[in-house]
């Protein structure tokens, strides 16, 4: 009798132990999708920039491109990503983290609750409808402000050259519109960051007698320093990979680095939207050669590096943050 | 001295107004420099006054004012129109002098205010409002010129038949029979609609769900349930690697696989499916660029880290009382799985698909390389088309000479406006939902 139960119980033990597998299988297959995935396009991506590699050699990160004269430099489109995502966080950062305090320390009533809700509603603006945008900002305030449009046309040629103006798109149209893109990303981010601050910080800074502008500034935002500039990097990611609104805004060619180093008037492309060029968009019947569409693909390469970097630190800051508040 | 606060708040508030304002407008070019002589007078006599009456010396508000002066007097020797230093463009001197406004006006407010409210602690909090709240009054009117614009412009254009009714431009030879002879005359005929690319979001939406749901949910519940501590950070990170690296990444990867395919001389089945394809009316057979099927698949590389991190967070806010209470019961571990922690963390992955959703139907910086106008009509396997890429195409597409641009060009504000509907719909579902299953975890 002993026995039959037993065997019972191994059956019945054996049926469950195979389901939990399949269960445990299917799951693992379906987690091993995204490494997969990601290592499939590393490989795509090198094997695809062969080409360039060959004929490009070191020039590739040469100052200047030239597509007639052999001239593959992809610097000027390293600056330009560099020159729009500094002008992109010059004006998303403080804003979306004063955001993020009037959420949290300097709410009065539903503040905090209506700047949440307002943040959630702006997220879900998709990137294409601040691109297609671009004509109405540049209409409204880059041609009256930067390109002339008060004056005549002779008396704007007697000052410049309507080649130097900046009049179908610059490097400050996309960074604005990238931090109106960026903002709705960043805020909850920083929003978090603050929020997970321990009270018993505030509260010991309250009892010695500050105020609350002094304990934000001297306990919150220096406890929440590393969370915040992890949420920065992820900002930088963001502005990073966008295409679509620097396609429209800035243009898809980077030919040489601006003269004044920091000259945001000019059209700088970044690399997102010179691979664009490169890869011969799809609204274009015509196709790019074999060679330029490899060196965009060598430009994806040099992107998910800079990408990847970027990750990496703020995949350390978070773990760091969660360390020194998580015991 | 509250007396001099009150002029010094009203003059600093003029002036953070006329910034605001010459921000956007130019003809305001005779008002910054009086504004700020009048800055400069009345943070002097408020710094005089609080001399009298606080007895002690403010010196940052008499830097303040002396800015103030400098700035004016600056302002009044510019020229309107900036030029040369090797920069391009025609500066206007109104930018600098919003500038200049903004930049000292935000800090005379919150003076004025801090003593107006007599100089107490809570006065000084309260003083520090202007200088969070002004910057964000900035960025919210470039918001809200943008959904006016759109709301404006696009709201008119929207009627039923332009959202029944699929664009069409044909034209065709009819034999019309002329005094006993047959005469060829071309015929044609012109839609105009958006039907095939609301379709063609709504596709995209629902082939991402059904592609990225199960892997998602899967990925979310190995983490949780099996991996270890090492093996759940790599495909966490993986995870996190595939929405952060940039979307144009995916999309060239996706065009390589495309020119493979394009390379193959032999149409086979494959070739049908990657790159999608369409009959006219008139029964030629039309290659698209690429399906929708292959389309969303990249598109749902996006949607995928979302669920499994919307899994994940669900299945950890489980209580361990339930888990462990089901378990002591003498149920399976998978049993559960299936019973206990999935229909817990179901809201959980509603929101994340909603919200994927959402990413799908603006999801351009994936398929605006490979995506079509969309005559070739909607199907999953014929050109991907979306409202996104109308209005990407509305841009670029008329100088290529695209005949749908070319008739419809001017509906890129309607099709916007369609977008902006369907996806802000979303996103505030997926925040309603949000809400819910906070109020549920308080309840417990």
């Amino acid at each position: 009798m002993p026995n039959k139960v037993q065997k019972m119980q191994k059956t019945i033990f054996k049926k469950r132990k195979s389901k939990i597998s399949a269960i445990k299988t299917i799951t693992f297959i379906m987690a091993f999708i995204p490494i997969v995935i990601l290592v499939a396009i590393i490989i795509s991506l090198l094997l695809n920039s062969r080409t360039a590699i060959h004929t490009g050699g070191w020039s590739l990160f040469s100052a200047k491109f030239d597509a007639s004269s052999r001239l593959y430099g992809l610097l000027p489109a390293v600056w330009g990503t560099f020159l729009v995502i500094l002008v992109a966080m010059i004006i998303a950062a403080p804003v979306s983290l004063f955001l993020a305090i009037l959420a949290n320390d300097f709410s009065i009533g539903f503040l905090g609750t209506a700047v949440r809700w307002a943040l959630g509603v702006l997220s879900g603006i998709p990137s294409i409808i601040f691109a297609a945008m671009a004509p109405v900002f540049f209409a409204s305030f880059i041609w009256p402000k930067f390109a002339g449009k008060g004056l005549t046309e002779t008396a704007l040629l007697k000052i410049a050259q309507y080649s130097t103006l900046p009049l179908n798109g610059s490097t400050l149209l996309g960074g604005i519109l990238l931090s109106l893109l960026i903002i709705p990303f960043l805020s909850p981010l920083m929003d978090d960051a603050i929020k997970s601050v321990p009270h018993t910080f505030k509260e010991a800074s309250f009892s010695l007698g500050a105020d609350r502008w002094h304990t934000l500034i001297n306990v919150t935002l220096p406890s929440a320093i590393s969370g915040i500039s992890s949420a920065l990097m992820l900002g930088i990611l963001t502005a990073l990979g966008e295409s679509v609104i620097v396609a429209f805004a800035v243009g898809f060619e980077a030919d040489k680095i601006p003269v004044p180093l920091f000259d945001i008037l000019k059209k700088t492309a970044p690399l997102t939207s010179s691979i664009v060029g490169f890869s011969a968009g799809g609204f274009s019947p015509i196709q790019n050669g074999a060679l330029l569409t490899s060196i965009g693909n060598f430009a994806g390469l040099i992107l998910l590096v800079v990408a990847f970097v970027f990750l990496g630190i703020s995949t350390y800051l978070q773990i760091r943050f969660k360390k020194r508040f998580i015991p | 001295m509250k007396i001099t606060a009150i002029l010094a708040l009203i003059v600093s508030v003029l002036a953070l107004i006329l910034g605001w304002l010459s921000l956007a407008v130019t003809s305001l070019e005779a008002y910054p420099v009086p504004l700020l002589g009048a800055l400069f007078l009345t943070l002097v006599v408020l710094f005089i006054s609080i001399c009298i009456s606080h007895k002690e010396t403010k010196p940052s508000i008499i830097i303040f004012a002396i800015l103030a002066l400098v700035s004016a007097i600056i302002l009044r020797a510019l020229p309107e129109y900036l030029h040369g230093l090797n920069i391009n463009g025609v500066i206007h001197r109104s930018i600098i002098s919003a500038l200049l406004l903004i930049g000292i006006g935000v800090p005379a407010t919150c003076y004025s205010l801090f003593y107006l409210l007599g100089a107490t602690p809570r006065a000084y909090e309260i003083s520090r409002y202007p200088l969070l709240v002004f910057p964000i009054i900035l960025v919210a009117s470039a918001y809200t010129i943008i959904i006016f614009k759109i709301i404006a412009t696009g709201a008119p254009q929207v009627s039923w038949s332009l959202i029944i009714t699929p664009f069409k431009s044909e034209s065709w030879p009819v034999e019309v029979w002329q005094n006993g002879w047959p005469n060829f005359v071309s015929k044609s005929t012109l839609q105009i609609g958006l039907l095939n690319s609301i379709l063609g979001t709504f596709l995209l939406m629902v082939l991402t769900s059904i592609i990225s749901l199960p892997v998602g949910m899967g990925i979310g519940i190995f983490v949780h349930q099996y991996a270890g501590q090492r093996l759940g950070g790599v495909i966490r990170f993986s995870t996190t690697a595939l929405r952060a690296i940039s979307g144009i990444i995916l999309a060239i990867t996706a065009l390589s696989l495309l020119h493979i395919v394009n390379g193959t001389l032999h149409r086979t089945f494959l070739n049908y499916l990657i790159q999608g394809f369409g009959y006219y009316p008139n029964g030629t057979l039309q290659i698209g660029r690429s399906s929708f099927l292959f389309a969303s698949i990249f598109v749902s590389l996006l949607v995928i880290p979302i669920i499994a991190r919307a899994t994940e967070e669900g299945l950890n806010s489980l209580p361990k009382d339930i888990r462990e209470g089901s378990l002591a019961i003498g149920t399976s571990e998978e049993h559960t799985l299936t019973h206990i922690s999935l229909p817990w963390c179901l809201p959980n992955i509603i929101t994340g698909l909603v919200l994927g959703c959402a990413e799908a139907a603006g999801a351009l910086s994936i398929i605006f390389l490979m995506a079509g106008t969309g005559q070739l009509g909607v199907n999953p396997l014929s050109e991907t088309t979306s409202l996104a890429y109308f209005i990407f195409d509305s841009r670029f597409g008329a100088q290529m000479g695209d005949t749908v641009q070319t008739y419809m060009g001017s509906y890129q504000y309607a099709a916007a406006f369609l977008l902006l509907i369907i996806t802000v719909g979303l996103t505030v579902l997926a925040m309603v939902l949000k809400n819910k299953i906070a109020r549920r975890y308080k309840a417990i």
